[in-house]
């Protein structure tokens, strides 16, 4: 049950505030504001309406009949859900009146004439609100003689969702949810009486990012998971509160486990950040955590092989190749770390390694972003906030697709457009299917020209509209590969006095960023060429404030860049490595493919002398490593994310594995290995440290001001690639999970009308995109496009745009028809 | 036709639509529950009755044609 708000509640006489009225339920006086319906109100004093079709989120439309009650004075028993508490009136639910127990029974009795005597096989059963109320509010034995009426089931809906229609009530909950929350309306109610059901469209499945809530909230066990269906029964789990790992939103989730295996996740009801939804990544992207992981340590062998090792040999082995490069070593971690372990890399790279060599940016980044990163987010705590999004009047989309990048984010801003609270506004080079749901306004940019865009933008009718009080601007991670961008936008939103936000993809870069873990950056971001941060930092680490790097240090692409010069020095001439050359990588929660250019990663690593390696499964790191150290998934461990609000999102482990360490306590061990205090390096340790640190006040950097560069010029043959990631793509953490993979969006190649009559190609017929370096063929889509754009997903089955063309937005990329013409 | 309905299910009815009747989304429900009620109101004895007598012994179909004076 729900309760969305904190409804001050007044029981018997007092002073009645404005604007609230007083009414008597089941005898008991109670003061609630206008409008409050009758089942909240009832709610409030304790008392449980029965209801199917009601859900505070939603709106209301008593299809259900469960919740009747007696309002003395009116003729007929009236459904609580849907009716608002007036003043003077006389409430009287089942507790107190013949009428409205005797209308609920009767409902109830009806809801079970076709209803299935499935509980014992059922999904819901134990968890289930119909069979709940049918022993709370019906009747004991049944009246009902004749057959049943059957439909074949389960029904695919979508590849993940299952439909049981025998089982359906009809409250509509789920195609409700279709149309108002998600703005999808791939389901509806079709037929009429008693075969009224669920169903879609022939040729358009339930191919929803959010359809799993769907499930969540269908009061009977009509829908269920591919994924879930008859593997558990819902009194064999063991049930905590997690926060989703997959995106900056901070979703709260819950996760359900029996035997030490993770079987299903819910979303969890936190009014303040997810409400109660979650996209379908969270819910079921879970696998990755217990297939295929890493169990014991490797170390690579004089012959060049990798062998399990003991975790003394590997930390033996692991101490003295990083105390031989120490000052000459760097540290590359994902951006998929809890905020303590992302803190303890940020320290162990300060004081172990004695490097300002760290970079969490495990993608496509600039020293821009750094800078922009360290003067206007690094230690900000919480700025724009969920609440601030429903209540702006404009919201700024640069750069940012929140449907495929932070669903929830896309959810509240819906939440706003419906209630016609917001206008959102979106730079960008074409209106996506999200952005039309928000009703967005599309400022249309060629991928590379958001510099140029934004500083246009301070003038004219949305300049007056970025100036009103509240308005918002969002900018996303991807705008670090344009240069000027951030610069503009952080001038923008100086100028306008508009709140400005930045929203990472993954849910770790904020965390990261605020422990420290990027170069030039100390925890709570502070400033490493502070002399007075650095006073503070080196007292809480207990170290001398001379021993801490000086010099600010290197981003992820510098280092690989650096490695790959030595090495192509060392190479051709055949010299001993330069002094100052990086000898030794410690690697954690980082594959290739996250990168701008997985070559150049990959052959990094690969020419490096030394590798550490901390990770939960096998990567083309660890295959490269000289040593690996298993880790363990947030599921294993406690820990926090830093959501894209500033907001700290703590949970707790979820399994209790002995034997797996998070990764503060490997560093520890290393450190301890190498004759080094770094701490105990766990988490309850590695928090009071950052809670102890806490928000730096010193100097900021001074905000970058980069010019915007100019565009690209084309020719017919080649365009401007403008590339974001789908929600569901090939992302490693969504492997193993096939049910929740076929409802991806398909890849495509967008491309505009005027490019697809130059290539003489229609709507369907396969367009290639290639650089020297590869080329994706795949079906065209004709978009409102700039002429000379094309467009593709980053990392989709099909594309996977840095692996295999080498580009990024922005790029200029070869054009042609593909297929049999290619 | 022999009768096969019993004095359960008359109540049973009446309690079905009663169940229909003010509770129902649509006007439909409640005008669907109408008539069935009243019947009961007026004519209770003759449903009864029909539970476990032929209509045509309760009720002679000859006796209700124009011609039945005549055959007397």
């Amino acid at each position: 049950m729900t309760v969305t708000t904190n409804t001050p509640i007044l029981v018997g006489t007092v002073d009645v505030p404005e604007g609230f009225v007083t009414a008597t339920i089941d005898g008991v006086v109670i003061s609630v504001p206008k409008g409050t319906l009758i089942i909240r109100a009832a709610e409030l004093l304790g008392v449980a309406v029965p209801r199917f079709c009601d859900h505070p989120l939603l709106a209301a439309v008593a299809n259900c009949r469960m919740c009747l009650i007696e309002i003395e004075g009116m003729p007929k028993p009236q459904p609580s859900c849907a009716t608002p508490l007036g003043e003077g009136m006389v409430v009287k639910t089942q507790l107190t009146s013949e009428i409205a127990d005797a209308a609920q029974q009767g409902v109830m009795e009806f809801l079970l004439i076709n209803h299935p005597l499935d509980c014992p096989i059922c999904d819901k059963g134990g968890e289930c609100p119909l069979q709940n109320q049918s022993m709370s509010n019906g009747r004991a034995d049944t009246r009902f003689a004749g057959t049943k009426r059957t439909f074949p089931k389960p029904i695919n809906i979508s590849a993940q969702i299952l439909l049981d229609r025998e089982r359906c009530v009809s409250c509509a909950r789920c195609t409700r949810f279709a149309d108002e929350i998600a703005g999808e309306p791939l389901i509806a109610l079709l037929e009429r009486g008693s075969q009224q059901q669920v169903g879609t469209a022939d040729d358009q499945p339930f191919d929803s990012y959010f359809s799993g809530n769907t499930i969540q909230i269908c009061p009977v066990g009509a829908l269920t998971s591919a994924r879930y269906r008859f593997r558990s029964r819902p009194f064999d789990l063991v049930s905590a509160p997690t926060v989703c790992e997959h995106c900056a939103s901070g979703c709260g989730l819950r996760t359900d486990t029996r035997r030490s295996t993770i079987m299903r996740r819910l979303a969890w009801d936190e009014p303040e950040v997810n409400e109660e939804w979650n996209c379908d990544k969270g819910r079921f992207a879970f696998p990755y955590i217990s297939e295929g992981r890493l169990t014991h340590p490797l170390v690579r062998d004089d012959d060049g092989e990798l062998r399990p090792a003991s975790w003394p040999e590997a930390l033996d082995v692991a101490a003295r190749g990083l105390a031989a490069a120490r000052g000459r070593a760097a540290v590359l971690t994902g951006g998929r770390l809890t905020r303590e372990d992302a803190y303890a890399y940020a320290k162990f790279a300060r004081v172990v390694l004695a490097t300002d060599d760290i970079d969490f940016r495990a993608r496509p980044h600039s020293s821009e972003e750094a800078a922009f990163l360290s003067a206007l987010v690094a230690g900000t705590g919480r700025g724009v906030t969920y609440s601030d999004l429903e209540k702006a009047p404009t919201v700024l989309l640069v750069g940012f697709e929140p449907e495929e990048e932070s669903p929830i984010i896309f959810l509240r801003l819906r939440k706003a457009v419906r209630r016609g609270a917001v206008s959102v506004h979106t730079v960008s080079p074409l209106l996506t299917d999200g952005s039309s749901r928000l009703s967005a306004q599309l400022i249309q940019t060629i991928p590379g020209a958001e510099a140029a865009t934004l500083d246009a933008l301070s003038e004219g009718d949305l300049g007056e509209a970025i100036r009103a009080p509240g308005a918002v601007i969002l900018v996303g991670e991807r705008l670090a590969s344009s240069p000027g961008s951030l610069s503009a936008a952080a001038n923008l939103a100086a100028t306008t006095g508009a709140a400005l936000a930045w929203v990472p993809r993954r849910a770790g870069e904020r965390g990261a960023l605020d422990s420290g873990a990027l170069t030039g950056v100390l925890p709570g971001g502070r400033v490493l060429t502070d002399a007075a941060a650095r006073i503070e930092t080196a007292a809480v680490w207990g170290v001398d404030v001379a021993s801490l790097p000086s010099l600010v240090g290197r981003s992820a692409d510098d280092v690989v860049a650096r490695i790959n010069d030595d090495h192509h020095a060392i190479a051709v001439a055949g010299d001993e490595p330069p002094e100052h050359t990086i000898r030794a990588l410690v690697v954690a929660g980082v594959s290739a493919d996250d990168q701008g250019d997985p070559d150049a990663f990959l052959s990094a690593i690969d020419a490096v002398p030394f590798v550490v390696s901390l990770e939960t499964r096998h990567t083309d790191v660890t295959e490269r490593a000289d040593v690996v150290f298993p880790v363990a998934t947030v599921a294993e461990k406690a820990g926090s994310f830093t959501d894209w609000e500033g907001r700290i999102r703590d949970f707790n482990a979820v399994l209790h594995e002995v034997g797996i360490q998070n990764d503060g306590r490997v560093l520890a061990m290393i450190a301890d290995e190498m004759d080094l205090d770094f701490g105990r390096g766990d988490v309850s340790a590695l928090r009071k440290e950052l809670d102890s640190l806490g928000r730096g006040n010193g100097v900021r950097p001074e905000v970058p001001n980069v010019a915007a560069s100019a565009t690209a010029t084309v020719d017919s043959a080649h365009a401007v690639l403008a590339t974001w990631r789908h929600l569901l793509d090939a992302g490693t953490l969504q492997e193993g999970e096939p049910y929740l993979a076929a409802t991806a969006r398909a890849a495509v190649v967008r491309i505009s009308a005027a490019k697809a009559a130059a290539l003489q190609v229609n709507d369907g017929d396969e367009v290639a995109v290639s650089t020297e370096h590869g080329s994706i063929s795949l079906p065209a889509v004709i978009t409102e496009l700039p002429d000379d754009v094309v467009w593709l997903p980053t990392n989709s089955f099909g594309s996977t745009v840095r692996a295999t063309l080498h580009a990024d937005a922005g790029d200029v990329v070869a054009v042609s028809r593909g297929g049999e013409h290619a | 036709m022999l009768p096969s309905g019993t004095e359960t299910e008359l109540a049973d009815l009446e309690e079905i639509c009663a169940n229909i009747f003010g509770r129902s989304f649509c006007a439909l429900g409640d005008a669907a529950a109408t008539p069935y009620p009243a019947a009961m109101k007026y004519f209770r004895d003759e449903f009864v009755l029909g539970t476990h007598t032929a209509v045509s012994e309760l009720f002679d179909p000859v006796a209700t044609t124009v011609f039945a004076g005549a055959l007397r």
